[in-house]
């Protein structure tokens, strides 16, 4: 029995290796994949040494600078599943190399897989960054090291605690509360007690120190860069990620397909969803698949803003065309990113200078882009008129905006240029979502006469206007083109709250809701 | 093997030759960023690093000289791979004792990736005898200023690239933090703000913190703007109702105004508010307060009120002043007007001002002016101007200002030079720049803050946010503020 187990264990361990680096792969890649955009987003990795050399301005520089580095290339398909796992598996090796060996090396393999899967749990976390496995492994490394240098000698053993454990926290952050760990029970098995003894003053000493030397929290100090929290994966979130990075990426029929395939899709998707059919032209007609709708336009973004939201509002004032909130909400996601570096809104506030034509401030965000491995080939095209980055209209008077309510907006940019469609129908779609026809039928009236609009919905919405104000026969003639749905309005009206109308407007406004 | 290592000796020295030996004159000005070309500098300036922003670059090769007072040529190299031309610091600062009060010639080559080398036109540096305060602190923040997250402001030795954290918002709580200001540029009487529970004016005499909740009743706010008078025994303040907006045109961007502002002097060793109908009179807007260097005036920015936000463009701001007797901590009855923005006193359009300043020997008044408003350093026309106190002539200083926001200027000590906020560079992020005001009251060409690696600022999206000068480094650090925030503020009457 004991022969036959020698000579299956060789084997079975990399194959366990081999099974669960296909399972950590599979899962982040095909059910987790979309979070690894925004990893990607929340950081601004330049190859410049003047940057490079910021990473020593805090605790455990090797980490970050690994982490970091890897983290810009999960913009690639692929990339982000593929690094996590090599990550996660060189964790598990050092992990392996540091624990005290088992009796048999399957449970030594084990064991460190289990810790190497409680990172990929924490790793679900949209803000754990890849630095902090690396942090981990580098404290399992530094760990193993000390100990082989323990076993060497008493000041052996001195040095790796007073010299080894400053070290590791510089280049490993947190890590070295591993490294001491490991380092305290080999000292203690070797009956160092002294050593042991300086061991567990050294290492609270160093992140003290490190607290005042990096002017940090102590807890920051202590854990940087990050712990996490161990909770169970954010789906939900993963999905909102999924319709955000997709329209991001101007897969504009994917987004629509994501969200017709999901059962109650949340507002935050709705919203994509829109965008999406306004970038096709086909607003009006989507406003009531989803009852309630989320289009945005009603949001007010400030300082207690969740950071998607502000990001989600960059995306609507970019596609109705105002550059000044854009910018702002660009900025504000800026600034409410960890380290306030943000990639995707960096080359968002480049193109917003671009179509507002600020040479000068565009030139400082395409220059910062220049220096990054996944944008620099934009920044280079972007400013080349083939790029597509057309001067925004820009309005012809200037006028003061206090807040941001999306209606004033609106109007000023249609006032400005009335063939901007996409924010006419958001304007349109606004008023109907409120059920606010009076509001609907002077925008419609002050907004429609050169850019007329004969979409279903605003049909629909004419007809409740004209009949619920006896409107005259050629008032009628003149607002309703489609003969098929006024006559589906006379059904209607035989029939009031009818599901079977549920995807008219008349059922909407009959049947809906309007919260305050 | 001691011939190997002499031809790869030999190999190496000619593959990494670092001066040229001939050189294609381009005659032309080189390309450089900062813009260190023809400024005028401090002697105990940090060394000015800089860019070569020419596109094929793969190597440069600096040579600043002057002559000195014995006759002989004094050198400086800055060699280097790459567009950067970093200067070593040891060398940079024998040499600036010896160019004190001369004129530098820099002479700038570069060696294209084919490995021609070219020389541009020589500039030159004008390096003044008279020193500036050795220390700036300033707030990082980005260029929006309704919202923050990670603020800190910083103290920054000139004279080195040594910086460091003087409040963070890592032992705050991320809270909001106001800027740095001293009491005639000592550092041992300063103040900054922290906003929030825990926070407060904390007051540095000494090196001693003290935090103080300078509000009483009937005030619209907070203190916001604010300047010592010379004993430091007072503080005059304004409470300012900061209202932020954005304009349609989207080069404009943001819009800051007051919805209410008032004038108030403490008096720091009672405690008390000191009030007057003529710092807060309740019909107009006044801010941006200021003693004059012998402490007998408040300076300060006053406007009518108008409807706002919609005749933001009517909002102008006059500069007034109104005796203050130190002794008594009484505010006189009576102000004088010093600039009008009813009536034009430029020919241009630019009428209201903003943030005025005295030098510290009382000879010249630094303010900003712009088309309207009170938050010049969103306003693209803002430029600064300085009156000779002594003649009341206006010089609008068109060797300093740039077609972007220049403003929040703060003196040195000697009167010899002044920093100002700028976004000259791009528009949007504020730089600290130095300007020379020689003794015939001439300004001079200014210069950015030299920093370590040349691509800082490109790299860098923080704006330096109201920087101030110091004589000294300041005697407190983050943790004493952190430590601060714990013990109860003192409270006014």
């Amino acid at each position: 029995m004991n022969r036959h187990r020698k000579t299956a264990t060789p084997l079975l361990a990399p194959l366990i290796v081999l099974l669960w680096a296909a399972g950590c792969f599979a899962f982040f890649q095909l059910a987790y994949p979309y979070h690894f955009f925004l990893k990607e987003q929340n950081q601004l990795f330049l190859w410049s040494w003047q940057y490079v050399l910021t990473y020593f301005t805090r605790p455990g520089w090797a980490a970050c600078l690994a982490g970091d580095f890897l983290t810009q290339f999960f913009y690639y398909l692929y990339a982000g599943a593929i690094i996590l796992t090599c990550s996660l598996l060189l964790l598990s090796a050092t992990a392996a190399k540091a624990l005290p060996v088992a009796k048999h090396r399957l449970y030594t393999v084990m064991a460190a897989l289990s810790i190497a899967t409680a990172v990929a749990a924490l790793f679900c976390h949209e803000y754990y960054r890849l630095a902090s496995v690396y942090a981990l492994a580098g404290g399992f490394l530094a760990g193993s090291a000390f100990c082989r240098l323990a076993r060497h000698g008493r000041w052996q053993a001195a040095a790796a605690v007073a010299a080894g454990i400053p070290l590791g926290y510089w280049l490993f952050g947190y890590g070295v509360w591993v490294a001491s760990a490991l380092l305290l029970a080999a000292l203690l098995g070797q009956r160092r007690f002294l050593t042991a003894a300086l061991l567990v003053v050294v290492c609270p000493a160093v992140m003290a120190a490190g607290h005042r030397l990096y002017t940090t929290g102590l807890y920051t100090a202590a854990t940087y860069p990050g712990i996490g929290k161990l909770r169970a994966p954010n789906f939900a979130l993963e999905h909102i990620l999924a319709v955000d990075n997709e329209y991001y990426f101007g897969h504009y029929h994917k987004v629509i397909s994501i969200v017709e395939q999901t059962k109650n899709p949340p507002p935050e998707m709705l919203f994509f969803y829109n965008l999406a059919q306004a970038r096709l032209g086909q607003l009006p007609d989507n406003l009531l698949r989803f009852i309630p709708n989320e289009l945005g336009t009603f949001h007010s973004i400030g300082p207690q803003t969740p950071l998607l939201t502000i990001r989600n509002m960059n995306e609507l004032y970019w596609l109705l065309g105002d550059m000044t909130y854009t910018e702002r909400a660009a900025m504000m996601a800026l600034v409410f990113t960890p380290g306030n570096r943000n990639a995707r809104m960096v080359k968002r506030l480049a193109e917003v200078n671009l179509r507002s034509g600020d040479r000068l401030a565009a030139e400082k965000y395409l220059r910062l882009l220049s220096k990054t491995f996944v944008y620099r080939h934009w920044a280079k095209t972007a400013p080349d008129p083939k790029a597509g980055y057309r001067p925004a209209p820009r309005p012809a008077a200037d006028s003061i905006r206090v807040g941001d309510n999306a209606r004033r907006i609106i109007t000023q940019l249609l006032d400005n240029d009335p063939t901007n469609t996409t924010a006419l129908d958001y304007l349109l779609c606004s008023d109907l979502l409120l059920k606010d026809i009076e509001a609907f039928k002077r925008d419609y009236d002050r907004y429609c006469t050169g850019n007329r609009r004969h979409s279903e919905l605003y049909q629909q919405a004419l007809m409740i206007y004209l009949a619920g104000t006896h409107a005259p026969e050629p008032e009628w003639k003149r607002y309703i083109s489609r003969p098929d749905v006024a006559e589906r309005f006379g059904q209607y009206n035989r029939q009031r709250g009818n599901a079977l109308f549920k995807d008219t407007y008349w059922y909407y406004f009959d049947t809906a809701i309007i919260k305050k | 093997m001691k011939h190997l290592i002499y031809i790869l000796t030999v190999v190496l020295s000619v593959a990494c030759t670092q001066r040229p030996d001939t050189a294609t004159e381009t005659g032309c000005l080189p390309d450089i960023y900062p813009d260190y070309t023809g400024i005028t500098v401090p002697q105990n300036i940090a060394p000015l690093n800089f860019l070569l922003r020419n596109g094929d670059v793969s190597r440069t090769y600096v040579v600043a000289t002057c002559r000195t007072t014995d006759g002989r040529d004094a050198t400086i190299e800055a060699a280097g791979k790459g567009a950067a031309a970093t200067f070593d610091m040891d060398e940079w600062k024998a040499f600036m004792k010896q160019a004190a009060g001369k004129t530098v010639s820099v002479k700038v080559y570069y060696r294209n990736s084919n490995g021609t080398w070219f020389a541009n036109k020589t500039f030159e540096w004008y390096v003044t005898a008279e020193s500036i305060d050795p220390y700036l602190t300033y707030r990082l923040i980005e260029p929006d200023y309704e919202v923050y997250n990670e603020l800190a402001l910083y103290e920054r030795c000139i004279e080195n690239f040594d910086e460091r954290p003087i409040c963070t918002y890592q032992l705050t709580g991320n809270r909001c933090m106001n800027c740095h200001a001293y009491g005639g540029q000592n550092p041992n009487l300063s103040m900054m703000y922290i906003r929030g529970e825990g926070g407060g004016a904390m007051l540095n005499c000494n090196g001693k913190l003290r935090k103080l909740d300078i509000k009483a009743p009937g005030m619209a706010s907070g203190s916001v703007y604010y300047g010592f008078s010379p004993s430091g025994r007072y503080l005059v303040f304004s409470t300012n109702v900061i209202i932020p907006a954005f304009h349609s045109q989207p080069d404009k961007r943001l819009e800051v105004f007051d919805a209410k502002s008032d004038v108030y002097v403490a008096d720091l060793h009672t405690n008390t508010i000191i009030r007057s109908p003529v710092l807060s009179s309740g019909k107009c807007f006044e801010t941006f307060p200021t003693f004059s260097p012998d402490g007998k005036y408040i300076c300060f920015c006053t406007a009518d009120s108008v409807a706002l936000p919609h005749d933001i463009k009517k909002l102008q701001y006059s500069m007034v002043r109104v005796g203050f007797d130190e002794k008594s901590g009484t505010v006189g009855t009576r102000t004088d007007t010093l600039l009008d923005a009813r009536r034009p006193y430029a020919s241009d359009s630019l009428r209201s001002v903003c943030h005025p300043r005295i030098s510290p020997d009382g000879r010249y008044l630094l303010y900003t002016v712009q088309r309207y408003g009170t938050f010049p350093i969103w306003h693209p026309e803002a430029d600064q101007q300085m009156m000779d106190l002594r003649t009341g002539r206006i010089d609008r200083l068109q060797a300093v200002n740039s077609h972007k926001s220049d403003t929040y200027h703060a003196w040195s000590s000697n009167a010899r030079w002044f920093v100002f906020a700028s976004k000259r560079d791009d528009g949007l992020y504020g730089k600290p720049y130095f300007c020379y005001v020689d003794r015939h009251g001439r300004a001079h060409k200014p210069f950015v803050l030299p920093q370590r690696s040349p691509q800082f600022y490109d790299n860098c999206l923080k704006s330096f946010n109201a920087p101030e000068l110091g004589k000294g480094r300041l005697p407190f650090n983050a943790h004493d503020v952190a430590e601060m925030m714990k013990a109860p503020a003192e409270t006014f009457k």
